[in-house]
């Protein structure tokens, strides 16, 4: 798909969201003075709003066209205003006001957010409007007398987005507050730190020149009262964990760090009261600055990968249609119980489990399982919450609400693995805890020792021996390098959501590829088109587009055309085909025997092409009219990822479910040797299980819930972003765009990465252990003690900063 | 020198004033987006009213 920018679009794009055209011109809209066309009457609405408010500029800002319009289900945000909803949603402010956080779907660059806080700023009653791309949602304050929620989602949909009323649950609140938290006290840090400088440099001038005793105390009394709530506010984040940390018997490097401050702030303050001696709260304002920094950052890393996969909320639908009495009544999800009657209409999500009332329906259950085509129901099976309907409205009768559907455990599941500590964190902890045990001994020891030489230098002889031993690098010789080569391949659209990933990654031997919806996009796509006799193909093709118009099987989306004039008294067959009238004759559309059940006779002179694949037939009354071939299509970039993996010298593998003999061509296309296809579950565990006890680390890519014990077995797992829910919160790497190419980098990454680490430690070690004992002989004063240590934390992190360098891509 | 007595400590009252500009905007949620909040300069703020959008009536009706 051509990606818009600041060219003019070619003409055979929707301006708007970038879908073929392929020869309509029925719609159009002005925008900066020229018609550009639009490929259905949804895209022109939008664009004609976004004009309308006088946005032609969003056109210019924006990076890329936006995806297909979704269709807006208008009907049910009238039901936002009923007071069960405004009452989970709203929060009142005590001026009057209401808040609302939304969750906004299809936002993909800065352009979509300067668009909806704009368009949404000038409503009536609207007061504040802050949308949040990373997060993928918006923050909207307003007067509830002049404006109502329902209003403004209408306002939303109507630019194209989809907008989801949101109350976050109590994780990510819990989340959200402790970084705010991290960042206020960074903040009280930073600005006091640079007054006590100030200060700082004042006194370091008058050691030098001379200062008036009156001038030095001023100074030294200013940088402490500067220092209280630097050492007690943002410094309490040490003091309680090293408190923790005693209290648990494992002191980690928190104990140090709060045993450092606490000397020095308390010596500084005894200096300055007494008038003698020397102060040391820049350097301790310095200290706590630092290490709350790198914390805060770490904490941000950590706290993005945390946040794909765990909003069970974003996956239900806002508004559930409960059956009282035969009418429907418009109710938030979580308050269905069971043995409700629930109406789903088509294309809504499922809002709990439950058994089909109706005799049959179909619904599409990616969210789940990750398989595209959809499945069919009969009456009393499990739907399962989450699950999208596809062909018609059904009922269901509600056996597991909110926390009881299955979709919920899935969610439980997922919050258990992510909370789990990485291997290499633990072993830092375990490390960080001895050493930090060994610290205090030693400066206990150096106090000692001073105390009988020479009583007046025991203290600072102490403080130095703390203050050099730097737990920062330590501390931050891992962490850094991790998050900071995390974000750069997450710019790149890889997340990384496990830290063990990096240590893991060298060592892999093997890749292991799932076929469908992994290698190829999961969308099907006419590949062939063999009319029979002398018909004409576009014809032919034409009036298969308008026998599948309207539905949104994943088959009548590969015939998806421009188009969109749907045939008359259609009849869908649900496996067979789908039936229809045009222009007065009756087409049927589908399996081959489906096809000519009108005319068996003709299934003897027309046989089947023989390439093998998955072919439709096109028939009438009269017999055969044209062959259709289907196939899911090969991603773009399958083709030089496979050849940049077997370059690194990694054994590649296909292992596919797919019987056909897809499979097998698609391996020889691609040039991987080793091929399975029919492989069942069990039999793809079995052939990754082989492969480990032959002692070979296996990278396993895939994406659908036949895929998770798969993932959860292969030393390292990648997941697509169509995957399933659950395989994307059980893989540890997520490619979040979709682009296979980005293997490679996420190979050579960890490569650098893990160096980067070992450099890291090694510096620390070695500082450590050249400073050490140097500040225990008396020669390392606290000031220096303190500088080296700053610098020797801020080679760490730049060292680590290296990670965020982009490399060129792999050349194919 | 007398005037470091008043200029210390009015520099502290300035510290304490932007740290609690500082709580302000953070509490604002103005930094829960670093990533893309540096776009934002990069568009008009204000986008010209288009006719009929929301401007106000003007008072000569026949």
């Amino acid at each position: 798909m051509n990606t818009a920018s600041a060219q003019p679009a070619p003409t055979s794009v929707c301006y708007h969201c970038g879908s073929p055209l392929g020869g309509s011109t029925a719609y159009s809209v002005l925008i900066d003075g020229r018609e550009r066309p639009m490929c259905c009457p949804a895209c022109q609405a939008v664009a004609a709003t976004i004009v309308g408010g006088g946005f032609d500029n969003y056109y210019r800002f924006r990076d890329t066209a936006q995806r297909a319009t979704p269709s807006a289900e208008t009907a049910e945000f009238t039901a936002f205003d009923q007071p069960e909803f405004e009452q989970r949603w709203l929060t009142a402010l005590p001026d009057g006001a209401v808040e609302c956080e939304l969750l906004i779907g299809g936002m993909h660059c800065a352009a979509c957010v300067w668009l909806l806080e704009n368009y949404l700023r000038r409503l009536p009653g609207v007061a504040a409007v802050h949308v949040n791309l990373s997060e993928q949602c918006a923050r909207v304050r307003w007067s509830p007398r002049q404006q109502r929620l329902s209003a403004l989602c209408r306002a939303i949909a109507a630019l194209g987005y989809e907008p989801q009323p949101y109350s976050s649950d109590r994780l990510e609140r819990l989340r959200r507050s402790e970084q705010r938290r991290a960042l206020r006290r960074l903040g009280v840090a930073g600005i006091g730190m640079m007054q006590v400088g100030m200060c700082a440099l004042g006194l370091y001038a008058g050691a030098i020149d001379g200062i008036e005793p009156m001038y030095r105390d001023l100074l030294r009394w200013i940088s402490l009262l500067v220092s209280v709530p630097i050492v007690f506010y943002s410094g309490q984040a040490f003091f309680s964990g090293a408190w923790r940390g005693l209290r648990r018997g494992a002191p980690g490097m928190d104990l140090p760090i709060a045993l450092a401050i606490a000397l020095a702030f308390a010596a500084s303050v005894w200096a300055t009261v007494r008038g003698t001696g020397e102060v040391y709260f820049d350097s301790v304002s310095m200290f706590i600055f630092l290490l709350l920094g790198s914390r805060y950052l770490e904490m941000r890393a950590r706290h993005y990968g945390g946040r794909l996969g765990t909003d069970l909320l974003s996956l239900l639908p806002g508004v559930a249609t409960r059956l009282e009495g035969g009418r429907p009544h418009f109710v938030p999800p979580e308050q269905l119980r069971v043995g409700d009657t629930v109406l789903v209409a088509v294309g809504q999500t499922i809002p709990a489990d439950g058994r089909l009332l109706d005799a049959r329906a179909s619904v599409n259950e990616a969210a789940l399982t990750g398989e595209f085509m959809p499945v069919r129901k009969n009456r009393g099976d499990l739907l399962l919450a989450g699950s999208v309907n596809g062909a018609q409205s059904l009922t269901l009768e509600v056996s597991g609400a909110g926390e009881q559907s299955r979709l919920a455990a899935i969610h439980a599941l997922s919050r258990h693995a992510l909370a789990q500590k990485p291997r290499l964190a633990q072993l830092a902890d375990r490390l960080a805890s001895r050493f930090a045990l060994a610290i205090v001994l030693l400066a206990g020891a150096a106090y000692l020792g001073w105390h009988w030489l020479d009583p007046q230098r025991a203290l600072w002889v102490t403080l130095s021996v703390l203050a050099v031993s730097c737990p920062c690098a330590l501390s931050l010789a891992t962490p850094a390098a991790i998050a900071n080569a995390t974000a750069a391949l997450r710019e790149r659209g890889l997340l990384v959501t496990r830290a063990d990933v990096w240590e893991k990654l060298p060592a892999i031997t093997d890749v292991v590829f799932d076929k469908t919806g992994t290698l190829t996009e999961g969308r099907m796509r006419v590949a062939a088109i063999q009319p029979c006799g002398t018909r004409n193909a576009d014809v032919c093709r034409d009036i298969a587009a308008a026998l599948e118009a309207g539905s949104s099987h994943p088959i009548a989306l590969a015939f998806a055309a421009d188009r969109a004039v749907p045939a008359g008294a259609r009849r869908e067959i649900a496996g067979r085909g789908v039936e229809g009238t045009i222009a007065g004759r009756r087409y049927r559309l589908g399996s081959p025997d489906f096809a000519l059940e009108w005319c068996p006779s003709a299934q003897a002179s027309a046989p089947a092409p023989t390439a093998s694949g998955q072919w439709l037939l096109l028939a009438d009354h009269t017999g055969p009219l044209c062959w259709f071939r289907l196939d899911d299509q090969l991603r773009d970039d399958a083709l030089q990822t496979v050849n940049a993996l077997q370059r690194r010298g990694l054994r590649l593998h296909l292992l596919s479910g797919d019987r056909s003999g897809a499979v097998a061509t698609m391996a020889a296309a691609l040039g991987i040797q080793n091929v399975a296809g029919g492989v069942t579950p069990e039999r793809k565990l079995d052939y990754i299980e082989c492969l480990q006890r032959a002692g070979r680390r296996v990278l396993m890519v895939g994406d659908g819930i036949n895929d998770i014990p798969v993932l959860a077995a292969a030393d390292v797992s990648v997941a697509m972003n169509n995957a399933s829910h659950l395989a994307k919160t059980s893989a540890d790497c997520i490619l979040l765009a979709g682009r296979l190419e980005r293997l490679p980098q996420l190979f050579e990454s960890a490569g650098r990465t893990l160096r980067v680490i070992h450099q890291n430690l090694l510096w620390s070690l070695l500082y450590n252990a050249l400073a050490i004992p140097l500040a225990a002989a008396g020669w390392v004063p606290p000031w220096l003690a303190a500088v080296g240590m700053s610098l020797s934390s801020l080679l760490v992190v730049g060292n680590a900063l290296r990670l965020r360098r982009h490399t060129a891509p792999t050349e194919m | 020198m007398e005037s470091l007595f008043f200029l210390l400590p009015l520099a502290v009252l300035f510290a304490a004033l932007s740290v609690w500009a500082f709580f302000w905007a953070v509490n604002q949620h103005q930094f829960d987006d670093l990533n893309n909040a540096g776009h934002s300069i990069l568009y008009d703020a204000d986008p010209p009213v288009a006719d009929g959008a929301t401007r106000d009536d003007d008072d000569h009706d026949a």
